[in-house]
């Protein structure tokens, strides 16, 4: 027969719980006590753990989901002799042999108040889940639903606030030029036959100049510098109620309109709330593009672990002496926001000269 | 670890408490993890050898005070599964009459007053009840039990010093599992070696390993036998480390994975059963034995628990004192 295998509750709040990973397939044996998948409460990643053994028969939660506490997420065939195992068993009698100086611990009758013991066969308790729920229920009915967030999107405020309390920002802008993006960016967009904006390009441009200035791989942890093996590039995705960092993994070793195939991709998943952990995690430095409104510049945040942000403003014509005579150039504010800690002004001034002949020889 | 010297039932006894707190904390992590069990819980997975190790080399009306993590020593010091379970699904018949719950079993005619969830809090209590015993003199021992993160609280601070001040009767016993919650001890003190905070107290100290449950035993006794000749108080630091998160609800990421594994390597019920195999009078075949009779008494206790009646509204004000 089926076992159906519920999520524990191992949030800290009334929160939905995500399903990150399956760690393992239907048809395949699974231990009671054996880690079957990882979620994501409002607190930490976590490893699940399977209360039956047997078959896991029926996976019934998608990763990238979201369920409650006590939903069924699996059912898992369980073998004759193992439920056997868990029905009651006879109590031992007393060994008569007593441990001489360990205190006395064998099963004893509880002793109840008279007032509490019923006569007959007891009926089992109501489950927690089940009373959970009901107190959930009423507490819903009887306020206003305050507009709350979705469970990532407090992680995102909890990480934003923590960016805030632990980063020693400290910013640098220059005007970049996109004469020439603005080329090449049609020619990926007429490609890929969708808008990606300056995203590719500031990825692809960062990864490469990151390589070679590993402050820009570093970022502070309590007292530790951590540094990343891999340039992966995260770049803001924000929606009316979500805000979202996709990474593009080893973004130098990729070509522009590939990563622009890859920020279409990840952007889409955004939009659906179905990005997972790893699609999101790792990245060095970030990019916010905001090249399409009328902003001049901005300071972007720095997410914790990662080094720093490059904020991208509102395209614009510029008037510029090219060989003695003013001409029109469309050209980016560029905002570069550092954590002090990990990356000095010099590495800030020399990464963004670097960001600046990269981007206008494309 | 001088095993010959002791009683093979002695031994054995120690080795099946130790793995009826094992065998009690798994089966209730997967009463949590099926929704049947309500609340967070602190599990002591690992730490057997502190609460058996003190607990065995205590007289039965010794008392001991407990932390949130107190099912290791409510069952060491004779509380039975079924009383502690059915207070942990809040039963009416449970120790505490379902009114306490997984932090605060206890059984006060066992010697353990409900166990205290505030960091720190049972110290002053152990002190104030070792007072008591000096003041009637009777010749009886309070053992505290409190951790790492304990002992940087106000609390342990006048606990101890009144415990020394006045000669008390009292083992401050500091499971030093090396994280308070989350935060390693050597984050919290420049002095991680506990017990040497013992010299700024004029008391005596002790290191023990605490998953060695036979030195545990025998320091605890030693502790034990100087406070009732009127030499106490004595702190007892037991290094032990657990093998399971804070609470149910963590999943222990702060944990390095050799330090983990290096414990685990460690685990007292391991390596107290690989020390009795050594001896001529006991067999895998004795351990194995002792593992079923243990899981078919907790199977048995589930049992009882799951359909012990809730506490009644009427008896919501009973036992109430303030």
């Amino acid at each position: 027969m089926g076992t159906e295998i519920r999520m524990p509750d191992l949030g800290t709040a009334d929160a939905e719980i995500r399903i990150v990973e399956w760690l393992i397939e239907v048809g395949q044996q699974v231990e009671r006590g054996q880690a079957i998948l990882t979620a994501e409460t409002d607190k930490a990643a976590i490893e699940v753990e399977s209360v039956a053994t047997g078959i896991l028969q029926d996976i019934r939660a998608e990763e990238g989901g979201e369920v409650a506490a006590g939903d069924v997420i699996a059912v898992v065939e369980v073998e004759g002799d193992v439920e056997a195992r868990t029905a009651s068993s006879p109590m031992p009698e007393p060994e008569a042999t007593a441990v001489a100086r360990l205190p006395e611990s064998k099963s004893e009758s509880p002793t109840a108040p008279a007032s509490t013991q019923p006569s007959g066969p007891k009926p089992a308790r109501k489950g927690m889940f089940a009373r959970n729920r009901e107190a959930a229920a009423k507490r819903q009915a009887s306020r206003r639903q305050p507009a709350g967030l979705r469970d990532n999107q407090r992680a995102v405020t909890r990480r934003l606030a923590q960016s805030h309390r632990e980063i020693i920002p400290f910013n640098m802008v220059c005007r970049v030029e996109v004469a020439a993006m603005i080329r090449q960016l049609e020619t990926v967009e007429t490609e890929l036959q969708r808008r990606v904006g300056y995203n590719p390009f500031f990825i692809h441009a960062i990864a490469r100049i990151v390589r070679d200035m590993p402050c820009f791989l570093s970022y502070q942890l309590g007292d530790d510098i951590e540094t990343y093996e891999k340039a992966n590039i995260g770049f803001v995705v924000g929606f009316d109620r979500a805000l979202y960092i996709p990474v593009i993994h080893e973004a130098g070793d990729k070509a522009p309109i590939d990563i622009g195939r890859e920020v279409a991709r990840l952007t889409l998943n955004a939009a659906r709330g179905r990005l997972s952990v790893d699609e999101v995690s790792g990245a060095c430095v970030v990019v916010s593009d905001l090249s399409n409104y009328p902003i001049q510049s901005f300071n972007a945040v720095i997410p914790p672990s990662s080094s720093a942000a490059i904020a991208v403003g509102g395209v614009e014509e510029v008037p510029v002496v090219k060989d003695g005579a003013v001409v029109a150039i469309p050209a980016v504010q560029v905002t570069l926001t550092v954590d002090h800690r990990v990356v000095n002004g010099r590495n800030a001034a020399v990464f963004l000269t670097r960001l600046k002949e990269h981007l206008e020889a494309l | 670890m001088s095993k010959t010297d002791y009683d093979r039932e002695f031994l054995i006894g120690l080795y099946e408490r130790m793995f009826l707190i094992r065998e009690f904390e798994e089966e209730v992590k997967f009463l949590f993890l099926e929704g049947a069990m309500p609340g967070t819980i602190h599990q002591c997975q690992g730490q057997e050898g502190t609460a058996v190790g003190v607990c065995s080399a205590l007289e039965s009306d010794d008392v001991i005070t407990s932390t949130h993590r107190p099912h290791g020593h409510a069952l060491a010091k004779g509380l039975s599964p079924e009383e502690i379970l059915i207070e942990l699904f809040g039963g009416g018949t449970g120790c505490c009459k379902g009114k306490g719950g997984s932090m605060h079993v206890g059984n006060i005619a066992k010697g353990m007053p409900p166990a205290i969830a505030i960091v720190g809090g049972g110290i002053p209590l152990a002190t104030g009840m070792a007072l008591a015993f000096k003041m009637q003199k009777r010749s009886q021992v309070a053992a505290c039990f409190f951790g790492d993160g304990a002992s940087s609280e106000g609390a342990f601070h006048e606990g101890v010093t009144l415990g020394a001040i006045w000669n008390l009767p009292v083992i401050y016993v500091c499971e030093n599992n090396l994280y308070g919650a989350s935060t390693r001890v050597d984050k919290i003190t420049r002095q991680p070696r506990i017990a040497d905070r013992a010299a700024g107290y004029g008391i005596r100290g002790e290191t023990v390993d605490g998953n060695d449950v036979l030195a545990v035993h025998e320091a605890t006794r030693m502790a034990a036998q100087q406070c009732r000749d009127g030499e106490g108080p004595f702190l007892l630091e037991l290094e032990t480390y657990r093998l399971t998160g804070h609470s149910r609800r963590d999943a222990c990421h702060y944990q390095p994975a050799d330090e983990r594994e290096a414990w685990a390597q460690r685990d007292p019920i391991l390596v107290f059963g690989q020390a009795l195999c050594q001896r001529d009078d006991v067999d895998q075949a004795d351990l194995d034995r002792i593992h079923s009779d243990v899981k078919a008494q907790i199977a048995s206790a589930i049992e009882t628990a799951r359909s012990e009646p809730a506490p009644l509204l009427a008896d919501l004000t009973n036992d109430v004192y303030a």
